[in-house]
């Protein structure tokens, strides 16, 4: 046993030594122009255009401080209102908002478009039924390869 | 306000540590070029800290050992079946590598052509002993902190660098074996 073990750390001994000698492998001749071409990209974009963690420190604390002011006076102006909220009042107040009734209104119109495709799927016969399913297949793969054709052909002429 | 000249060098100092780091891991070229410049393109956000700082070449290692991990962590999946299909040897392929016996314990002094064939070797090994190998001896990681890295058992990475160490010994063991001496 102490003589397994001996021999597990001179193999560890020697795999260091032999690893340890090994020198750094040299870079690619383009990694160097790839980086610089890279951050010549990324210095033509506005820092409004570029991620929320490379802003100017100064906008990304400016932009927090605003954040935290819009949330503060929401939580402000609806918590006051919150003793004399019930389930109706509130159901009559968010019906007030135009957004919430359209899509209200959307979605009356999905559930009539769904019960009209339930009626056609219902008095279509079996076979009609798998050649529309089938078309609709053939359709919907086409497009999932077109798609991964062009993808494949935009990326592979970067 | 970084001066771009100046992280030029910066780069050029220290674009082959993080190239090796990444391509010992990774075993691809292409993969490793990527982290490499996913590396430098974020030492330049902190450009104004890292220059001149003793500890830059530690930062840098760091992040690219990291986004290495990550990447691999991401293709776990694939790395996992590769690693299974490779299999755990390669007993087909012959080296002509001329080394000190492991077990003589002399000091290996490896010219530059065995240097090379170390470097294929290591790149021919399973992901999994491969990964644990370079953490262990390139990044001097202990075991425990590898598998903590890798989410997987003390005894899994144990036997991981040990196959590793052993595929390496047996590999560039000198042909007096063959001929049981």
């Amino acid at each position: 046993m102490k003589k397994d073990r001996q021999s597990d750390d001179s193999l560890a001994a020697w795999a260091d030594q032999v690893l340890k000698q090994l020198p750094p492998r040299p870079a690619p001749a383009s990694l160097a122009p790839r980086v610089l071409a890279a951050l010549a990209r990324q210095q033509v974009l506005p820092w409004y255009r570029q991620p929320w963690f490379v802003w100017p420190r100064h906008i990304q604390i400016l932009a927090a401080l605003a954040s935290a002011v819009i949330i503060g006076l929401g939580v402000w102006f609806i918590l006051p209102q919150a003793d004399s909220v019930n389930l109706v009042s509130a159901k009559q107040a968010v019906s007030q908002f135009e957004t919430v009734r359209e899509a209200h209104a959307t979605a009356e119109i999905l559930k009539s478009l769904g019960s009209a495709i339930v009626l056609v799927v219902k008095s279509l016969d079996g076979w009609l039924l798998a050649g529309v399913l089938a078309a609709f297949a053939l359709v919907w793969s086409t497009t999932i390869g077109l798609g991964t054709a062009c993808w494949r052909l935009a990326s592979g002429s970067r | 306000m970084t001066d771009p000249a100046q992280f030029e060098t910066f780069l050029v100092a220290y674009q082959d540590m993080v190239f090796s780091t990444a391509v010992r891991l990774l075993a691809n070229i292409a993969e490793a070029e990527d982290i490499a410049q996913e590396v430098f393109l974020r030492a330049w956000k902190h450009f104004p800290e890292l220059a001149g700082s003793a500890t830059a070449g530690g930062w840098l290692k760091t992040v690219t050992r990291n986004l290495c991990l990550n990447h691999l962590q991401r293709y776990r999946a694939r790395w996992k079946l590769f690693s299974e299909l490779a299999g755990e040897d390669d007993d087909g392929e012959s080296w002509p590598v001329d080394f000190a016996a492991p077990d003589t314990l002399e000091s290996t002094l490896l010219t530059a052509d065995q240097r090379e064939l170390v470097d294929q070797m290591l790149a021919k090994l399973p992901a999994n002993q491969r990964v644990a190998l370079a953490l262990y001896h390139f990044e001097d990681m202990d075991y425990a902190e590898i598998a903590t890295q890798l989410g997987v058992s003390l005894g899994k990475v144990k036997t991981d660098i040990f196959r590793a160490r052993e595929t390496l010994r047996k590999k560039l063991q000198p042909a007096r074996d063959s001929v049981g001496v």
